[in-house]
């Protein structure tokens, strides 16, 4: 199996769940009593996100497995637009964290929360299934019109494509300077920190350690732990979007990755 | 200034070349680990404590977190082992750079500041919350700024090193 493989499994979950987790989130609009509902969606949406990061990682590692011709450009298209969905479905995911930390002590998330998880989601949706028929158009030459090797944007697309980034310039913009890179390597090892000592001691005590804490009080470090993931899939994000070639098929990534989605699980 | 030659006899003893080239899993990058998970014990530990006096979290009792003390120095004695293993692969490479030297000035003042925070706020167990709060404010702020400089110019290392081995300078 390769990460060919992998791409093509994962890369249904962010379309499909997304669209799941935003009609779960609309229908708790209505009626009465419908937090179970949002806080349904805002754990679909938290764990999407998560999914999110290997899609794109392995999306960007099996590049070199597609070949033929004029498909380099289609490759291009898709990943440009993969780049702007997976920060937006990020942000909902953040969203959606802490709806749900706010959940806990005033049973619904406050108004702000809630109208922005609305506006990014909808966006998001939007930006995934965009990023889902590029992709399309990739791999099924039947959808492009016949005998043709480029995709002709429609209205729609042409208006996304604007905002999407060129994968190359958002390189270039995150390796000009050695020091902003060395900043981002400061902050993977604060995020870290920022994860073991608050998630890290929560395990402890409910594994029956430090039985002069109360476990319940805990849980208010929990923001930080979830601040220190944040800061570092943001960051590590980042530095996988270049075009670096040691990213690439670096299996180290791989454990780090799955590592990080057990983090992210066990904070939700 | 020359390279004192030092540098250069730790680097051609068997410790050393073995640290450096060695092809086992617990070679240089098994210790790298290992420092790595110390700092996260030393600093996220102290970062937990910290965060409590400054307001966070503030329904946690202060007085039990006496215990993280414990993590804080296992984690802090795994860095020290590590560390002058990590030393001993690369002397001439840390030796030779002042961003080394900060880093080893900001871990002095942080652990100076957690032996006073464990002797002055935790060391007193009659002291009441709002007294240790008063008392270990400052030292909470400070503990902070220093664990995370320290962790900053560590990370900097790599970028700021003159030398990779004796003889070699970096990049070249």
């Amino acid at each position: 199996m390769n990460y060919a493989h992998l791409h093509l499994l994962l890369n249904h979950i962010p379309v499909i769940g997304t669209l799941i987790a935003l009609g779960l989130f609309l229908v708790s609009f209505f009626g009465k009593s419908n937090e179970d509902l949002r806080r349904t969606s805002n754990i679909l949406f938290a764990t999407i996100a998560l999914f999110t990061i290997p899609t794109f990682m392995t999306g960007f590692a099996s590049q070199s497995k597609v070949k033929g011709p004029g498909v380099d450009d289609l490759i291009r298209r898709h990943e440009s637009s993969a780049l702007l969905s997976v920060w937006f479905m990020l942000i909902t995911g953040t969203l959606a964290l802490v709806g749900l930390w706010k959940s806990q002590t005033t049973k619904q998330p406050p108004r702000w929360n809630v109208i922005a998880a609305l506006i990014f989601s909808l966006l998001t949706v939007v930006l995934i299934s965009r990023t889902s028929n590029t992709g399309g158009d990739v791999r099924h030459p039947e959808l492009r019109p016949a005998n043709t090797l480029t995709v002709t944007e429609g209205t729609f697309g042409s208006i996304i494509s604007k905002f999407e980034p060129n994968p190359d310039n958002f390189s270039a913009v995150v390796t000009f300077s050695k020091w902003w890179w060395t900043f981002m390597m400061a902050m993977h090892f604060i995020g870290l920190i920022m994860i073991i000592g608050t998630v890290g001691l929560l395990d402890i005590r409910i594994l029956g350690f430090l039985k002069q804490i109360p476990a319940a009080p805990l849980h208010r470090l929990l923001p930080w732990g979830m601040l220190g993931l944040a800061i570092n899939k943001t960051d590590a994000v980042t530095k996988l979007s270049l075009k670096l070639a040691q990213n690439k098929q670096n299996s180290a990534n791989s454990k780090k990755l799955k590592t990080a989605l057990s983090d992210g699980w066990q904070g939700i | 200034m020359a390279v004192p030659v030092i540098f250069n006899t730790i680097e051609q003893s068997g410790i050393s070349v073995w640290l450096r080239e060695s092809q086992s899993i617990f070679g240089f990058y098994f210790i790298l680990l290992f420092h790595t998970f110390g700092m996260s014990l030393v600093v996220g530990a102290n970062m937990v404590v910290d965060l409590r006096i400054l307001g966070v979290a503030s329904k946690i009792p202060l007085q039990p977190l006496k215990r993280l003390f414990g993590i804080m120095w296992a984690g802090f004695g795994l860095n020290a082992v590590t560390g002058i293993l990590l030393l001993t692969a690369y002397p001439t490479k840390e030796l030779t750079n002042p961003d080394f030297y900060l880093k080893l000035t900001f871990i002095g003042l942080a652990v100076y500041t957690m032996r006073k925070m464990s002797i002055e706020v935790f060391g007193d167990a009659s002291m009441s919350e709002a007294a240790m709060i008063v008392k270990g404010k400052m030292m909470a702020g400070w503990s902070l700024f220093f664990w995370f400089s320290a962790v900053c110019c560590g990370r900097l290392l790599s970028e700021t090193s003159r030398y990779f081995i004796y003889g070699h300078p970096a990049g070249g």
